[in-house]
């Protein structure tokens, strides 16, 4: 018997029913079949799976359930989504889906989803706060995906936003840092980790699976989600989607 | 042998991800609303995901409560899972609103005992008389070690509660056996068969 080990998460990116991949969240680069995907991640038992639509948020197209289904269809392990959700009618409906875990953003929390509203129908424990982080000349910064703009913010007012919101768990991506495989981050992890109640992830930047072993037996993290070492060959752009 | 499995339907239920795991393991699902004849069914599940307090009102709305305890009367499996395990309890934590009271006992939330305030993730848990299985949990509020039903248990952050807990045909599960592939599956299987 023992603690909650600690976990990796695949993420997968959609769009126009394709999987891609991001680079900066600006740039992005065609991968392959998301339900192929999903279905070889459930062959490889991974810890959970995130799947993203981030254009969804910006407004271009409306939640694509029939993909969210056949990827849920072919995948057997936990899984979250991410993008659009605005009302916990429509966080409930991705639930039946089959998805387990539903993520928001919080630029876009007060404005276009109450959060509140959100985990009172699909309990807490379903709901993570997703705070996508740009770091420029040592200054925060929030990146707001349906402004397309983002917003100088203090590394206070993160954890007093945390620790004042009912969600089971934070996920930290650094936007900088995507597809850039330069580590992930830990200097504001650690700091934002020590000072809530929540469990934390981290995003973007990863470099190799070593790096991610050693990063969540130091850190204080409960996961790490990872893109680019899960999807490509190591030190190249070739598609091999793999998982250890 | 083919098992007949009744998925009783709640608003806020992962009720694709059960219908997915019972059929890839050869089960025949039928999901069940109040009424829906039950006698063919072998067992009948309360999924979880979602917030006590709704899902109590919503079972006394639709008459859901008295529909189960015909259930429970009828010497069915039973098996309620997160929050579905919760729903057999007296009440919770989560909001308030009374359980069915199948199980002794109150559930009540993490943060009152740990730092943190769900545990989310992949645990082994300790199950009386059996190997260790390494199961996926995700839930805030926790039913007791000390619960007189208790079969199996888990630890969160040095603090050990109930994983299985069981009377008779009645069994509440509080991880996600639906999430947690073949080990999901070798607990859940044996209920389902027995």
């Amino acid at each position: 018997m023992s603690d909650s080990d600690k976990r990796k998460i695949p993420v997968i990116l959609l769009r126009d029913e394709v999987a891609i991949k991001s680079y900066g969240f600006s740039s992005y680069e065609y991968v392959g079949d998301p339900i192929q995907i999903a279905h070889i991640f459930s062959e490889k038992e991974v810890d959970e799976l995130i799947i993203v639509d981030p254009f969804v948020s910006n407004g271009s197209h409306e939640i694509n359930r029939k993909l969210l289904l056949s990827i849920a269809n072919n995948f057997h392990g936990p899984l979250t989504y991410s993008g659009g959700v605005s009302s916990a009618c429509i966080a409930s409906e991705i639930i039946q889906l089959g998805y387990e875990k539903i993520a928001v953003n919080a630029a876009t929390t007060g404005s276009r989803v109450n959060i509140t509203d959100v985990a009172s129908a699909i309990g807490k424990q379903a709901l993570v706060l997703v705070f996508d982080l740009v770091v420029r000349n040592g200054e925060l910064f929030l990146y707001n995906h349906v402004a397309q703009m983002d917003e100088r913010i203090e590394l206070s007012w993160i954890v007093e936003f945390i620790n004042t919101c009912d969600v089971g768990e934070v996920l930290l991506q650094f936007v900088d840092r995507d597809g850039s495989r330069v580590g992930l981050e830990s200097e504001i992890t650690e700091h934002i980790a020590k000072e809530i109640n929540k469990q934390l992830i981290v995003g973007c930047g990863a470099i190799s699976h070593n790096e991610i072993k050693i990063y969540l037996e130091k850190s204080n993290t409960s996961a790490v989600v990872v893109s680019a070492v899960y999807t490509f060959y190591p030190d190249s752009n070739s598609v091999l989607i793999n998982y250890e | 042998m083919e098992r007949k499995v009744g998925l009783l339907y709640l608003p806020n239920a992962n009720i694709n991800s059960w219908v997915n795991f019972l059929e890839y393991y050869g089960c025949k699902v039928k999901v069940l609303n109040f009424g829906d004849e039950f006698n063919e069914l072998d067992a009948v599940i309360v999924p979880g995901v979602g917030h006590f307090e709704k899902a109590s009102r919503y079972l006394q709305r639709r008459a859901l409560d008295k529909y189960l305890f015909e259930i429970v009367k009828s010497d069915k499996t039973i098996i309620g899972v997160c929050l579905g395990m919760h729903l057999l309890f007296q009440g919770s934590m989560e909001g308030g609103g009374l359980g069915l009271g199948v199980f002794e006992g109150y559930v009540k939330p993490f943060s009152e005992v740990v730092n943190h305030n769900t545990n989310i993730g992949w645990s082994e848990i300790e199950v009386h008389g059996e190997e260790n299985r390494r199961v996926y949990f995700n839930h805030s509020y926790y039913v007791s070690s000390d619960q007189n039903n208790a079969v199996a248990w888990n630890v969160f952050e040095g603090f050990r509660y109930s994983a299985i807990t069981r009377t008779k045909n009645i069994i509440g599960i509080q991880f996600h056996p639906e999430k947690s592939y073949s080990d999901g599956w070798a607990l859940l299987e044996r209920f389902i068969y027995e």
